[in-house]
């Protein structure tokens, strides 16, 4: 108790309406930060500020086999999976996905960005991020 | 649509039960009620109860980030546990205590356990009802009924505690407390935790606390809104760790702490259900509540009897509770919805940091010139929080949520809304291409970069190799959804 009182309100009234409505939980999902890296791109002082820093890696066809896809996908979060295999595996439109999912095509979108990138990352040999 | 049978909710209410055990059996602790009468008896008095209350602030937000942590890359439950643990070192500690400052170190444990226990259950039930059920939405349910048996749990013990006091000792209810909560961590080990990890969060969690904390200190209506739900919360603070001290100053008998703490316990869930019937919005209502408190604040500095002073400590926490969800709702509509919770938690730790020196000055306050005296102070607090109040309310009305956060889609999208892309704005706005959802005029300059920029290229390629191996999988299985859900649990 004690201590723990205020809180329990503050977190009681903050949780309960945004984890009740979709937008939050898609915002739990959504943080600002970029879809890739921000150190794969030059930084001002560079000769092409906000290009490539190293072009991406290739990404080998056989590097794409379905188990391996699996196991990519399991390392996403669960929401970003969800959208993924209904949009991208299972090919439902954006509307049905809404309706399964409360989130908007625009949010559907940002989620699927995401989403692919960290699959090329976990894909991609010696990519990046996944490296370091 | 992913795993939607008609089983799910008996097989969650069955996986949630363990839980719900644990969490129930860890909320009886039998010496809350008494704990001040106590603490009187074993050499405390205003000023080291003071202390003893800061100590305990200062260890929970130091805490609260590390068992966060903890909790996502090891395992929730084990924190729960480690907790329990906690909570169990502290109540012995805190019955074998014959001094202040072993009992000091009792409180510091039990700081542990709150950094430990807040939010963890929240986030348990919240995977574990995605995990069973593939949606949130009966999140808000279960979670009810999860805090509706913690407070079940509260009321009891408050009643049990102060019951068993009287006949027992007030030592013997800490010693009582030690096995339940041990029972306790049987329910967690019982668990079948979720397995899902959010690892997004980890990702960004250092520019989510940069932007947070930009955020609360980028305008002074957030400022001013998080000043309320930190002071409001500071008070409701005060009333639970200082208002036992009335009755102890009266000499009341250890039978009535039970149904006294019960009563101030209680205030939480009516306050949650009576915000929805009240309109704080109105000048009339939040006039009300300011003169009931200021009120009550003022019958704890004058008042002698113990009827009236129980009453007026009850209705302060129950107006104080009111505040504090007003606050909380004030707070939510002034911040962007993506870093709300970072906001919320941020006023938890101000709150927390505010407490301290209250806490110590109260005590002092409270020993120099009698605990009556110290009425005056909540009276003080009192009025700051209707200033913050007034101010507040008047300056929402019609009032946008302040405009913060910019993710770096909206960066991408600003840039390439005047000049050309960058391959940095370009991977933002794949999806957007791929889903033909850019205005004709992004998506020219779209292409023209993609035109010129071999690495571009590749990197759409690559994502549109990835897409069609993805559609692929559907034909050589049509059930990856369960596959998935399956992998993922396992």
């Amino acid at each position: 108790m004690k201590v723990a009182i205020p809180r329990l309100i503050t977190n009681f009234t903050a949780r309960g309406r945004s984890l009740g409505s979709r937008f939050g939980l898609w915002s739990q999902w959504f943080p600002p930060t970029p879809t890739v890296d921000a150190d794969r791109f030059q930084s001002d002082g560079e000769p092409y500020p906000d290009h490539w820093r190293r072009f991406p890696r290739a990404l080998p066809r056989r590097a794409l086999t379905p188990d391996r896809l699996r196991t990519a996908l399991a390392t996403l979060p669960d929401l970003w999976r969800r959208v993924l295999i209904l949009r991208d595996v299972e090919g439902r439109s954006p509307t049905e996905v809404s309706a399964a999912t409360g989130l908007t095509g625009e949010q559907q979108r940002d989620v699927l960005n995401r989403a692919r990138e960290l699959l090329r990352e976990e894909l991609v040999p010696e990519s990046n991020r996944s490296a370091s | 649509m992913i795993t939607e049978a008609a089983t799910a909710p008996r097989t969650l209410a069955r996986r949630l039960l363990p839980l719900q055990i644990g969490v129930a059996l860890q909320g009886l602790i039998l010496w809350v009620p008494i704990e001040k009468l106590f603490m009187t008896q074993i050499g405390f008095d205003a000023a080291s109860v003071g202390l003893m209350a800061a100590a305990y602030a200062a260890v929970v937000p130091l805490l609260e980030v590390p068992s966060g942590i903890l909790a996502d890359r090891w395992s929730r439950c084990w924190v729960m546990i480690l907790g329990c643990l906690a909570l169990m070192i502290s109540s012995l500690l805190g019955g074998l205590s014959r001094n202040v400052i072993t009992y000091v170190i009792a409180a510091m444990v039990l700081g542990i356990y709150f950094a430990f226990s807040s939010g963890t259950v929240d986030s348990i039930v919240y995977d574990t009802v995605l995990e069973e059920t593939g949606s949130n939405e009966l999140y808000e349910r279960w979670i009810g009924r999860t805090r509706a048996v913690e407070s079940g749990a509260f009321v009891l013990s408050a009643l049990a505690g102060g019951v068993l006091a009287q006949y027992t000792s007030a030592r013997f209810t800490y010693f009582v407390t030690v096995p339940l909560v041990g029972l306790a961590i049987i329910g967690f080990l019982r668990f079948n935790e979720p397995r899902l990890h959010r690892a997004a969060e980890r990702v960004s969690l250092r520019s989510h606390v940069a932007l947070t904390f930009r955020t609360m200190i980028s305008s002074r209506a957030v400022l001013r809104v998080l000043m309320l739900a930190a002071i409001a919360g500071l008070l409701s603070q005060a009333i639970f760790e200082f208002g036992p001290l009335w009755l102890v100053a009266l000499a009341a008998p250890a039978v009535l702490y039970g149904p006294y703490w019960a009563a101030l316990v209680s205030t939480l869930g009516i306050g949650g259900l009576l915000i929805s019937k009240l309109n704080l919005e109105r000048r009339l209502m939040i006039a009300i509540l300011i003169i009931l408190s200021l009120a009550a604040a003022l019958l704890l500095a004058w008042s002698r009897s113990l009827a009236v002073l129980v009453a007026a400590q009850i209705v302060l926490a129950l107006v104080l509770v009111l505040m504090g969800i007003h606050a909380g709702r004030l707070l939510h509509d002034a911040v962007p919805s993506s870093i709300r919770a970072g906001v919320s938690s941020g006023a938890g730790t101000l709150t927390s940091v505010l407490f301290l020196p209250f806490a110590l000055v109260f005590g002092w306050a409270a020993k120099e010139n009698g605990v009556y005296w110290s009425g005056f102070m909540l009276a003080a607090a009192v009025v700051v929080v209707s200033v913050l109040l007034v101010v507040s309310v008047r300056a929402s009305r019609g009032m946008t949520p302040v405009q913060v956060a910019t993710t770096a889609k909206q960066q991408a999208l600003d840039v390439a809304g005047h000049t050309h892309i960058a391959c940095k704005q370009l991977v933002e706005l794949v999806a957007d291409y791929l889903d033909d959802a850019l205005s004709p005029e992004l998506r020219k300059r779209f292409e023209e970069h993609l035109s010129g920029c071999d690495g571009c290229t590749t990197y759409l390629s690559q994502t549109r190799l990835i897409m069609a191996e993805l559609r692929g999988l559907s034909d050589t299985s049509g059930k990856v959804d369960a596959e998935q859900q399956q992998k993922a649990t396992s």
